[in-house]
């Protein structure tokens, strides 16, 4: 998965719009946050955005550096300034208004989000 | 049959902190590899004691710590503790000490669906690698309340952080707020309940107090009473009661007190070694002086001497008793003396009693003074001063160090309310006292009591000459009892008296020898009168004998011849014999 969006990212036009994800491997909450995210941008964001996942248990150095303490945790590094939302990413309205993404880009929903983690 | 046996259950590990005087009063340190609450208003030094628990840990125990602040960046805390002589920065060079900022801030935080704080445990778990930290500071954890909307999420956090701390066997202080009604504002206490330690810092009478109190500590001896602390240069200094127990050595030693006469009112031998001296008396009763030898005395005897002084400055001191003949500046250049002067006023009680705990760390005397003690009485209540007291007795003795507290009565009470309390805790008590009589002044000194020892229920007269104080005897007569110059007077009388008797008496004897001469005299005399009789009788004797003897002589010749007459001569024989 990870695999996947660098790459679709890297064959993209460049765009202002860099979201990291902090995930704790094995974590449910965050998987059920890659989740969520990955239907996030299919959903509502424009081609051309770009999304980082980092696993802070393989990358302690990277908890340290940008200050993270809650799992999982979303970062709008681009463009600044940085916001970042934390939580399992379950209402798509809450990370675009903690994202300060326009509303109007939204598309009709063809897939309905996961609430929680036991259902994923 | 194999006999039962009762295994020795064993105590639970501790480690110490290194904090002047904390682990005395925890009975040995820390809980070794769990997590310590200390809890506190703000102010009253939690990020202090955490960080001095680390530094002391790297320093004196070879165990390495991270201080994880919620609140204060590095750069702050680095800033922050410049002013002690704790060396963060040098430590963390040397991979012993390890700061880690951990920034919360709520603003900037949106939350949606569940989350955990595992990037929390992961940091922890990278800054404990980078050093290899067995102690772990967590200063002020509250702060993640802030940071985070889902409490309950929160507290389950927190428990699982408690034993994740525990799993990893790091000690660990974790700082929190004091809140109403709780110990800590989010009840911490309920996660860490092995111990929990409360900080307090109150202003009374315009003096900061700062008190220290082990609330709790599962499985373990700890005091449990509120103890003075100071946080000063060196950290953290907490004055334990020093012991839990009354357990003090008691030595048989005897030391003088400098003045010989009073030595001997003691026993002979002056005071215990290791005793407390109470000296009290109104203004001029020589308070000062008496200390003043007692001190002089023991730096003769080579012991270290701290001399704790309220009231007058260490070169008044020195000026005033080199009236009565003694050198303190001598003892002050040998490094035996040491001068403390510091105003009653100047802070309070308890600090105080810090600093007099980290003079007395710094030189352990063999013998302090204090003097006055009754100034202190006026910087706190009655309880206050006794509690000092009694703290401050209990740690002189607790160091066999031999202690003389002045005491000032004031005019209109009596002698014995001086210092309310405080005179149970004495060994011994020297009274000083002004006798007025004759339209003058004189100092008397008794002994009120001292424990252990025969001693004199006699007053005395107390004399400061050039050199240096006296006793002597009171006078005792019928008119009561003298002092001064009443007793001089009343001696001379007496001496006058005695001449005179002595001056009857030698007459007397004189004239007895004058009769005794006179009747040798007569007797002598009479004695040659009879002499002279005795003689004259015997010459007559003489006489009469040798004229027996003419006549016997002569008759003989007669009757020869009568022979040659005839006749006639024999018929007359008769006739002639009673011729004769």
């Amino acid at each position: 998965m990870k695999q996947r969006r660098k790459k679709a990212a890297k064959h993209d036009k460049p765009s202002p719009l860099v979201l990291r994800l902090y995930v704790a491997n094995s974590n449910p909450r965050s998987q059920l946050a890659r989740a969520n995210l990955s239907t996030f941008c299919e959903r509502y964001l424009e081609r051309g955005y770009r999304v980082q996942i980092i696993d802070i248990v393989r990358d302690p150095e990277s908890a340290f550096q940008n200050d993270i303490l809650a799992t999982p945790t979303l970062v709008r590094v681009r463009p600044s300034p940085q916001k970042t939302v934390i939580g399992a990413l379950s209402d798509p309205s809450a990370v675009l208004r903690a994202l300060d993404l326009p509303e109007q880009s939204v598309k009709p929903p063809s897939i309905s989000f996961v609430q929680s983690a036991g259902e994923a | 049959m194999p006999a039962t046996r009762v295994k020795p259950t064993k105590s639970i590990e501790k480690s110490p902190t290194g904090v002047a005087g904390l682990d005395e009063i925890t009975n040995g340190g820390l809980p070794h590899g769990r997590p310590t609450l200390v809890c506190g208003g703000p102010g009253c030094g939690k990020t202090v004691l955490g960080m001095e628990f680390l530094v002391r840990g790297a320093t004196q125990y070879d165990e390495p710590g991270v201080f994880m602040a919620f609140e204060e960046t590095t750069r702050e805390l680095n800033e922050n503790f410049a002013s002690m002589n704790f060396a963060i920065s040098s430590l963390c060079a040397q991979k012993k000490l390890y700061v880690e900022h951990v920034r919360v801030e709520r603003n900037e935080i949106e939350e949606t669906g569940e989350y955990d704080l595992e990037g929390l445990f992961i940091r922890l778990q990278r800054a404990i690698d980078q050093v290899g930290a067995k102690r772990l500071v967590l200063d002020t954890i509250e702060c993640l309340f802030a940071g985070f909307r889902d409490i309950n999420l929160l507290r389950s956090e927190l428990r699982r952080l408690f034993r994740w701390l525990k799993e990893k066997e790091v000690t660990a202080i974790v700082t929190a707020e004091t809140g109403e009604g709780h110990l800590t504002r989010q009840g911490l206490e309920e996660y860490v309940a092995d111990c929990v330690i409360f900080l307090d810092h109150r202003v009374a009478d315009q003096n900061s107090i700062r008190r220290m109190r082990v609330v709790k500590y599962r499985g373990s001896l700890h005091g449990t009473s509120e103890y003075p602390f100071l946080i000063g240069s060196e950290g953290f200094s907490v004055l334990p009661l020093s012991s839990l127990r009354l357990n003090h050595k008691a030595g048989y030693q005897r030391i003088s007190s400098g003045i010989p006469a009073l030595d001997s009112m003691l026993g002979g031998k002056g005071f215990f070694r290791g005793s407390s001296i109470l000296v009290s008396g109104a203004a001029g009763t020589g308070k000062s002086s008496l200390a003043a030898h007692f001190v002089q005395a023991a730096c003769q005897r080579g012991e270290q001497c701290v001399y704790f002084a309220s009231e007058q400055s260490p070169q008044e001191i020195t000026r005033n008793m080199r009236s009565i003949g003694i050198d303190f500046e001598r003892w002050v250049r040998k490094e035996l003396l040491h001068f403390h002067s510091v105003r009653a006023g100047f802070c309070g009680l308890e600090k105080h009693l810090v600093m007099m705990n980290e003079e007395i760390r710094k030189f352990s005397p063999n013998v302090v003074v204090v003097d006055p003690m009754t100034n202190y009485g006026s910087i706190g209540d009655a309880d206050e001063v006794k509690s000092m007291m009694t703290r401050l007795v209990d740690l002189f003795k607790s160091q066999q160090i031999t202690a003389m507290f002045t005491s000032l009565t004031s005019a209109g009470h009596s002698v014995e309310d001086s210092i309310v309390g405080v005179s149970s805790l004495i060994d011994t008590w020297l009274l000083l006292r002004n006798l007025e009589a004759g339209g003058e002044r004189n100092r008397g000194l008794y002994i009120l009591k001292s424990r252990g020892m025969a001693h004199s229920n006699q007053i005395r007269e107390f004399q400061l000459t050039d050199n240096g104080a006296r006793l002597v005897d009171v006078y005792v007569g019928p008119e009561g009892v003298l002092t001064g110059s009443a007793r001089a007077a009343q001696e001379a009388r007496d001496r006058a008296v005695s001449q005179e008797q002595k001056q009857a008496v030698e007459r007397k004897h004189v004239d007895l020898e004058d009769k005794r001469r006179q009747l040798e005299a007569q007797i002598c005399e009479m004695r040659a009168k009879f002499e002279a009789e005795e003689r004259e009788l015997t010459r007559s004797m003489a006489r009469l004998q040798a004229r027996d003897e003419q006549t016997a002589s002569d008759r003989v010749h007669m009757a020869h011849l009568r022979q040659q007459a005839g006749a006639a001569v024999r018929s007359n024989g008769r006739l002639l014999k009673e011729a004769v």
